[in-house]
């Protein structure tokens, strides 16, 4: 018995101590690298995104320029897989930083993720619910009965709960199918489903689809998309983050100037989504509206919103407490620093600016 | 007096012939006033029209820098020409070198190249005469296969699939030729819609030559299997052998944290109807056998340190023929049961699997012998590993990329491996390849270095419970590189 515990262990012993060993790492001022998880990719797979002012960021390459003279390497992760992935990646100690919209981030949270808030990286904008071009449908209320697809498990799916909502409908008027974007774009070309929430542009120029709803001002369907960092990070290196976010407060305030409206439309088409595509869907709003980092009563009360939504549609079990998720000091001192404490208006909890 | 007079007579007379000069020069300074002010006017005319040309031109030029960006019809016709040309050139292609098929078709294969060394010299695989070797090369494993679907639902996705697939096998004569035998040939209809989310609950029947639900193991396709060698007491058992019948596989109650898409069924189950005669036969018998398992997995949410732990049970229930000396039947009906018992555990980093199987099979007690009798064999395996790198985790395995990179990852194992073919007698009567009980410890790694491209290493260390001349305790060395495409 002695033998055979003595053959069982010793090989354990090797192969537990060489695990050990490899994971063990030395404390540092400044990290080797920043990782960034982005849930969202281009067209096809492509690194690249569009569309806000993370794009931005990557694009022109800020952060890079930034701690270059540090020797801090800047890793993007581009997740085709959106949230859930960040989520998952977050979960095993791939990122540190997330951009994330409502539901995937609020869904992590209330399992347990440990990060928190610091950074609207956009809001509002246009939502487009399209269905098949031979549709006969004139409002959502004559798809009852119909399918529509979804992709369960990202923001996506609170976007058209609260767009049937406002229409009086619910989830059991229709059957509803989990598909990715790029299935229920084949399918609405197929006529295998009644309509989903996609860009309609590419799909209504081959004569595919249409748009049956087209919403641009309401600020209660599309929510803000945020950036957080986790805090084991944040523990580590708050002066990381600051910097982090002073980059991103100064993108923000290039990205919402005027003058680089079309330069921004350009970098974006970069993504695979075409030119004139952004330019649908962001001609005529303000910039400074949409790309306004500020973490106002607006963003609050919207959050807090998306949990209620998030725990009503039973996606989560747990409450998910905002105030206490919110770090705001990085993006007080960046305003701050670069004296923009002006430059954005603040939002009131209904969307309506303060002053 | 006069002189008054002779002055007055001269202001009169130089009044009269200075009148009309004034009047003429007066009649002249107006005139030049009214052409100034006409020259004026014509010089603000002009000034205005040449602000005006200004920005007429302004504007010539601004229309003429807004047409530069569009198209002309020309350019049109350009692209429509280039399209034209690339559709007429893709028709040609697809027509005369492309590979079709009727339906949707992904052909796939796996290749395993290996080399292994070992400390006392051995003669298998080759028939007499030979010499004793202490090391080979070996390509143990080339399998080619096609899969797809028959039939794709895209409104329920109850899809009607199938899979086919051939795998090289060494002939024993010692001729250089080599099989290719029919390793799966089956279809598999989904019963239950899977569009439906993450939530709903799957039944699937497959028809056809397979692999075996039963365990960890014996279900994991070549590829995927951890270890350059299989667990002793399955490959003894025979369960990675593929069966023919008809299998249903299905679950229920998952559990979904959509934090990460994770999806953990509460109950996993199997139960399957089979020959029982292995692969490429048909039944030798007229019993069945019923291979079945259930599983049931924690429903914690994907941040848990407990997540993808599955505790699972399994049966196989079988009938065999039981030949005797001269190849007679001895019993059509002898017994041939395997149960198992396993745990799983994936928490990348870390992972451990752990099975447990016994086996109860009738034998004839010796080759001249008209009685049977029954073995009962048992066996464990325990692996641990732990990945350094992000091979285990689909966020940053599927992360876009622009290249071929891929996240170099190096997964280290410990693998303990037990067999006893017989627990009544610990030298004869033994099943399988006439091994004695057997230990193995297995110390080695895996390192994935492109997306489906893996080298293992391996050392094992051999301990028989008897060691005779012909069976030594020895210690082995195999690297081997696999690659599936």
């Amino acid at each position: 018995m002695k033998k055979f515990l003595r053959a069982l262990l010793l090989p354990l012993a090797v192969w537990t101590g060489l695990s050990v060993m490899s994971g063990a790492s030395a404390a540092q001022d400044n990290p080797a690298e920043i990782r960034l998880g982005i849930s969202a990719a281009g067209v096809g797979g492509k690194p690249k995104i569009g569309g806000s002012v993370v794009a931005n960021v990557h694009l022109r390459g800020l952060l890079e320029n930034e701690f270059a003279k540090d020797g801090i390497k800047i890793v993007w992760y581009f997740f085709p897989g959106a949230g859930p992935a960040t989520n998952e990646a977050f979960s095993n100690k791939k990122v540190d930083f997330g951009f994330h919209g409502d539901l995937p981030m609020v869904v992590g949270r209330s399992t347990g993720l440990k990060h928190k808030i610091i950074l609207v990286t956009g809001r509002f904008g246009p939502l487009y619910f399209v269905v098949p071009a031979a549709s006969q449908a004139k409002e959502l209320a004559d798809l009852k009965g119909k399918t529509i697809s979804n992709f369960k498990g990202t923001n996506q799916q609170l976007f058209l709960a609260r767009l049937l909502r406002r229409h009086g409908l619910t989830e059991k008027d229709f059957r509803i199918i989990s598909q990715d974007t790029y299935a229920s774009r084949t399918s609405l070309a197929t006529g295998d489903i009644d309509g989903t929430i996609t860009s309609p542009w590419a799909l209504e120029s081959r004569g595919i689809a249409k748009r049956l709803i087209e919403l641009r001002d309401d600020k209660f369907v599309i929510t803000p998309t945020t950036l957080w960092v986790g805090e084991e990070f944040e523990g580590k290196y708050p002066h990381i983050v600051q910097r982090l976010v002073n980059v991103f407060v100064k993108a923000a305030q290039w990205s919402s100037e005027e003058a680089n409206r079309e330069t921004q439309y350009k970098l974006w088409a970069q993504s695979g989504s075409p030119y004139e595509d952004y330019k649908n869907d962001w001609n005529g709003y303000d910039l400074k509206l949409r790309h306004s980092p500020l973490l106002d009563e607006y963003y609050v009360n919207i959050t807090k919103k998306a949990v209620a939504e998030t725990l009503e549609f039973k996606l989560i079990r747990r409450d998910v407490t905002v105030d206490d998720w919110i770090e705001p000091k990085y993006l007080a001192a960046a305003l701050k620093e670069l004296g923009l404490e002006n430059y954005w208006t603040p939002l009131d909890k209904d969307g309506n600016p303060v002053r | 007096m006069n002189n008054i007079r002779k002055t007055i007579i001269a202001v009169a007379i130089s009044s009269l012939l200075a009148s009309p000069f004034a009047f003429a020069e007066n009649a002249a300074r107006s005139g030049v006033r009214a052409v100034n002010t006409q020259t004026e006017d014509l010089k603000r005319q002009i000034e205005a029209l040449q602000q005006s040309i200004n920005a007429l031109q302004k504007q010539v030029e601004t229309i003429q820098q807004e047409n530069s960006d569009k198209a002309t019809s020309s350019d049109v016709e350009g692209v429509r020409s280039d399209l034209e040309n690339y559709k007429y050139d893709q028709e040609r292609q697809y027509e005369r070198k492309d590979a079709k098929s009727t339906r949707d078709t992904t052909i796939y294969g796996t290749v395993q190249l290996r080399y292994q060394a070992q400390s006392e010299g051995t003669r298998s695989g080759n028939p007499a005469p030979n010499g004793e070797r202490y090391n080979t090369f070996d390509v143990p494993t080339a399998l080619l296969g096609v899969r797809g679907n028959l039939y794709k639902d895209y409104v329920e996705g109850k899809n009607l699939e199938y899979q086919f697939s051939l795998s090289y096998g060494k002939r024993a004569n010692g001729t250089n030729t080599a099989d290719f035998n029919l390793q799966d040939a089956f279809v598999r209809y989904n019963f239950l819609p899977t569009t439906d989310g993450l939530e709903g609950n799957r039944l699937t029947a497959t028809i056809g030559q397979q692999l075996l639900p039963f365990g960890i193991e014996a279900q994991a396709a070549e590829d995927l299997r951890p270890t350059i060698n299989l667990a002793t007491a399955p490959a003894q058992l025979g369960l990675f052998n593929r069966q023919i019948g008809v299998v249903f596989r299905g679950d229920a109650h998952s559990f979904v944290d959509y934090s990460a898409n994770y999806r953990a069924p509460l109950f996993e189950y199997a139960l399957g109807l089979i020959n029982g005669n292995y692969s490429n036969k048909l039944d030798n018998n007229n019993g069945k056998a019923v291979v079945g398992r259930g599983a049931f997995t924690l429903p914690v949410d994907y941040a848990s340190w407990l997540r993808e732990l599955k505790i699972g049970a399994s049966f196989y229930k079988g009938s065999k023929l039981v030949a005797g000396a001269g190849a007679v039947n001895l019993d059509s009906h002898g017994r041939n049961d395997i149960y198992g018992f396993d745990i799983y555990y994936n928490h990348a980093p870390y992972g451990a699997t752990y099975e447990y199987w016994q086996g109860r099979s009738d034998y004839a007690i010796a080759a001249n012998s008209t009685r049977t009798r029954e073995a009962r064999s048992t066996g464990h395996t325990l692996t641990l590993f732990y990945t350094f790198g992000d091979q285990f985790f689909n966020s940053v395995k599927t992360a876009a990329k622009f290249d071929d990179s891929w996240p170099q990852s190096i997964q280290s194992f410990y693998r303990f491996d037990y067999f006893d073919p017989n627990r009544g007698d610990e030298v004869s009567g033994i099943r399988g390849h006439g091994r004695d009980t057997l230990h193995v410890h297995t110390i080695g790694f895996n390192w994935f270095f492109a997306e489906t491209t893996k080298l293992q290493f391996g050392i094992n260390r051999y301990r028989y419970m008897h060691e005779t001349d012909e069976q030594k305790d020895y210690t082995e060395v195999q690297t081997q590189l696999q690659y599936t495409f």
